[in-house]
């Protein structure tokens, strides 16, 4: 390696150092008042989904405004039917710099037994926007109205293919219409997300549906498209009718006594003091008015709806008592998969056991001969405190990296004196160069 | 026009900066073992809500072509995939550069990605309507059996011992098991841990299997000497005699692909063992692949590659998105206030031209980078050892870790690179492996759902006709390979 190289890595670490230290510090203010960090908001669906879309309008409008005075920090943490996005922020510091936007499976998926925790282990911040569900087929469906399918669900029961994926705020409300009609059932068929729910009505895989408003004006067909190749509303599952589409009926002018929704809820920590709680309402309610937020949402078709307070903690009351009595059982029996996997997975095992004993213990490779198992376990040990570490966050990332990467290096060259310098410098360009891009341009939330 | 005006926006200096950014990006991004177009891509959606819908979109697409690209360059040089969609390319790629011919290895790549991404664009561009009502005559028991079928090919990609190549894709199969099945909605095998209920990603597993027992396993060797490469200008040059070889195999891979592509949520790893597998079954020489043989590579590329433009098709045509990849493309276009859907083509025709476009530029850019840097690129072959696989070990961690901001896909990633040193030793293949834990959710959440909907009955598995055509193709490629060896042995003993 040439000096050139030598001048060219140490002017990129110094500036790099620079540029870290130098951010570091213009964050140390001396106000004691919450929030004086980043907030993280954790998202428990992936990046581009509706929970996500729908976190960050709030939260880019809440950060150009700069109504909190700290940057937004969004962590998408998908997964586990959102179990695991909010089992992080249930396990968080009370203190308000790591909260959670979900919807309603925060309630599902307790009483599903997905999770062994629901709302009652959070403190609702607020409820935030609104999504209108409505009934839909497949626009050549002999069923005219919601009782008609209802009707059809009882005279043959579990006859009718209903898409509505099991645990699902959609499971449950199918489950109150089969209970709006005696002796209705339907066939609830798990049949994936929006996009695929809609690709089986129109293949005939499936009856009948939920969609959200949005889904539903997103896969409407141009005019003019044959029946087989569209879809129809039977109901929407709101109080009254939708001011965009007053000719699709309510399930209460039906006849059928359900209403149902969904709604996006801010939870954080349980223990979280009023104080902060009651500052991240305000702001959420700031971004909830702006007029830029009410016509995005309103091209979503989402509702503006807001709740706070005491308000908040008497409406989650009601959406878990509206959903609890419907118990979620599977209704057709399959087979126990794992079951079968560990038996083929033994019985190949085994075969590959028996067959590899059989022949005799192959030459071993040039280049195992030489192998030293001891620098490889060394290697690992390195790593594994690596990660210790970083898991506990006991050092911070950066000086981390370069140590891990310094002392494998070190391993790997068998020590030779005329490679320390170079490794030591690709040490700290990759530990500070990693931290750089990783927290400053992709915000991923490094300890 | 919306089409020239696609065209214009593209084309301006700030459309091809962008274009060109995002091939570079996502050929670096899926070089390096850890991280993946997917996270690029994802990662990168916040940061387009400045720009406008058409840049955006350009921006995420060159991504996605770029990086499904740019994971040949690991597999080939490293044996390490960068993406999960060039595992197969590793089978040949690899014995290929060791034998000291990484530049001819990457030619064949590139030249094989390029013909892969236009056949499917061009599909794309003429038959997205059409073409995307297929996928609506696919219910779960078609699926179900499309997915059979690529399992059944793990017998044909696993190497020499069969038994043991069964053995690994049903230990692949187990792995995928824990989490929470879509059809019940319980957890299962999780063990009661809340982290354990989204089951072990892909990544994770993927590149603690490859690269970090790899990593684990190069290490241990004495005086690491990279394998000595001569690059010569003949090998930097795709020649009309090449063509000639492997045309062939290059249009029917990627006709693989691209069909592939277009089925929801099957994507880049099917379409690539897919292709490979008929390569292999068709082939006079079989038994040369998994050597450094140049068809294995051909074929995995240029499948790989075309189903990008699969997978665009459902998403232009009817607002479904094919991939995971397509998904986050799909929330760009609704954060920048486009309807995703079957109106799409009516209501917003700019921006899906700006697809086309930007699909047709990014794999000529592709191309031109990747040919533009082989030389460098070959080179990374020669690097020490000891300056490259710490940094990679970091990119690992790093890309675990930012994949769902978790610690837990860290720790997931060092017990399969352990499994990985273990499974090795025993010259357990690895491929089989990760096609049964990618496979077996797929085929499980349709047969599920499949049941559901029949109130439990399988007959439908064969008594729908699609269905029961991939059954039949998976049977014809489970018998061939030993029918095959039967029939030349002998021949061989007729000749002895």
């Amino acid at each position: 390696m040439s000096v050139f190289r030598h001048i060219l890595a140490a002017i990129a670490i110094i500036a790099l150092l620079v540029l870290r230290f130098s951010s570091d510090h213009s964050d140390t203010g001396e106000s004691t008042s919450y929030p004086e960090k980043p907030i993280h908001i954790v998202v428990p669906y992936p990046q581009g989904g509706g929970t996500d879309n729908f976190a960050r309008l709030l939260g880019r409008k809440i950060s150009e405004e700069n109504w909190i005075g700290e940057p937004l920090v969004f962590l998408n943490q998908p997964g586990g039917s959102g179990t695991i996005g909010s089992r992080y922020v249930k396990d968080a510091r009370p203190d308000g710099y790591r909260i959670l936007c979900h919807h309603e499976s925060i309630i599902t998926a307790q009483l599903s037994g997905a999770a062994n925790f629901g709302p009652d282990d959070f403190k609702p911040i607020a409820q935030t926007g609104n999504i209108v569900l409505l009934v839909v087929v497949r626009k050549d469906s002999p069923h005219k109205s919601i009782k008609d399918l209802l009707i059809a669900a009882a005279e043959s029961p579990r006859s009718i293919r209903f898409g509505a994926n099991i645990g699902s705020p959609a499971h449950f409300t199918a489950m109150k219409l089969e209970a709006a009609n005696k002796g209705a059932a339907f066939n609830l068929v798990t049949a994936g997300g929006g996009q695929t729910r809609y690709n089986s009505l129109l293949g005939g895989h499936l009856d009948a549906g939920i969609f959200s408003l949005a889904e539903f004006i997103s896969f409407q067909s141009p005019e003019g498209t044959a029946p087989d190749k569209d879809i129809r509303a039977l109901a929407v599952l709101s109080k009254g009718r939708h001011p965009d589409y007053p000719e699709i009926p309510t399930c209460v002018e039906q006849g059928v006594k359900v209403t149902s929704n969904n709604a996006y809820y801010w939870w954080a920590p349980r223990k979280t003091p009023e104080l902060v709680v009651r500052k991240l309402a305000a702001v959420l309610h700031k971004a909830m008015d702006h007029p830029d937020v009410i016509a995005q949402l309103k091209e979503w078709s989402i509702g503006t709806e807001f709740t706070r307070g005491e308000a908040l903690g008497t409406k989650v009351e009601e959406r878990i008592a509206a959903i609890k009595p419907f118990k979620i059982k599977a209704r057709t029996k399959l087979p126990n998969f794992p079951r079968y996997a560990i038996i083929l997975t033994g019985l190949f095992g085994f075969v590959a056991l028996i067959r590899a004993l059989k022949k005799n213990p192959t030459p071993r490779k040039a280049e195992e001969e030489k192998s030293s198992k001891s620098i490889g376990f060394l290697c690992f040990l390195v790593l594994f405190l690596y990660v210790y570490y970083f898991d506990k966050e006991l050092m911070p990332f950066a000086l981390l990296t370069t140590v891990m990467v310094f002392l494998i290096g070190v391993l790997i060259c068998r020590f030779k004196i005329g490679k320390l310098l170079p490794i030591l410098e690709i040490a700290a360009l990759t530990g500070l160069g990693t931290e750089f891009i990783f927290t400053a341009l992709f915000s991923v939330a490094l300890p | 026009m919306p089409l020239q005006e696609a065209i214009l926006q593209l084309l301006s200096p700030m459309g091809i900066f962008l274009i060109v950014l995002g091939t570079s990006l996502g050929i670096f991004v899926g070089a390096i073992p850890g991280l993946t177009g997917t996270m690029l891509i994802a990662l990168t959606l916040p940061l387009t809500y400045s720009l406008n819908s058409q840049f955006a979109m350009a921006l995420l697409i060159s991504i996605y072509v770029g990086a499904i690209s740019g994971g040949m360059i690991s597999s080939t040089l490293l044996r390490m995939p960068g993406t999960p969609a060039s595992i197969v390319t590793t089978l040949d790629g690899y014995p290929l550069a060791k034998k000291g011919k990484p530049d001819r290895a990457l030619m064949l790549g590139v030249m094989a990605s390029f013909v892969g991404g236009m056949i499917s664009w061009g599909f794309l561009v003429l038959l997205s309507k059409p073409v995307a009502e297929l996928s609506t005559k696919f219910g779960p028991f078609e699926y179900f059996s499309l997915v059979v079928m690529a399992l059944v090919l793990i017998a044909s990609i696993g190497g020499d011992s069969l038994s043991k190549a069964l053995f690994s894709g049903a230990l692949g199969i187990l792995v995928s098991m824990p989490g929470i099945p879509a059809a019940t909605g319980q957890p299962r095998l999780t063990f009661g841990l809340v982290e354990m209920n989204d089951g072990f990603q892909l990544l994770p597993v993927l590149i603690g299997l490859f690269a970090v027992s790899q990593i684990l396993r190069e290490v241990t060797v004495v005086s690491v000497i990279p394998h000595s490469i001569r690059i010569e200008k003949k090998g930097l040059f795709f020649r009309l005699a090449d063509l000639k070889r492997h045309g062939w195999n290059m249009i029917r891979s990627s006709f693989i692909g691209t069909w592939i592509g277009i089925l929801p949520g099957i994507g880049a790893n099917i379409g690539s063992v897919t292709a490979y597998s008929v390569a292999r079954n068709t082939s006079k020489t079989p038994e040369k692949f998994g050597t450094g043989h140049e068809p294995g590579i051909v074929a995995a590329e240029s499948a790989n590659n075309a189903t990008v433009g699969g997978a665009l098709i459902p998403l232009i045509a009817m607002g479904i998105p094919g991939s995971v990849v397509e998904a986050v493309l799909l929330g760009a276009l609704v954060i920048h206030g486009l309807q995703p859907g079957p109106r799409l083509f009516t209501d917003s025709p700019v921006i899906v031209y700006t697809i086309m476009v930007a699909l047709f530029l990014a794999n000529i850019f592709m191309v031109i980078i990747m040919i533009g840097s082989m030389r460098f690129l070959a080179k990374l072959a020669t690097v020490p050892r000891a300056f490259l696989l710490p940094v990679i070990l970091t990119f690992c961690v790093i890309g675990s870790f930012a994949l769902a901001n978790r610690m837990f896909d860290v720790w997931v990633m060092m017990g399969f690179g352990v499994l990985g040193v273990i499974l090795e030793k025993w010259r357990v293949p690895l491929a089989p492996f990760i096609i049964g834990f990618v496979l077996w959710p797929i085929a499980e959440e349709n047969l599920s759902a499949g049941l559901m909907s029949t109130n439990g009955d399988w007959s439908p598995i064969i008594s729908r006709p699609i269905s029961i055509i991939f059954l039949a193709v998976a049977a014809v490629l489970l018998l061939i390979p030993p029918v095959r060896s039967r029939l030349s042995g002998r021949k061989a003993a007729i000749d002895s």
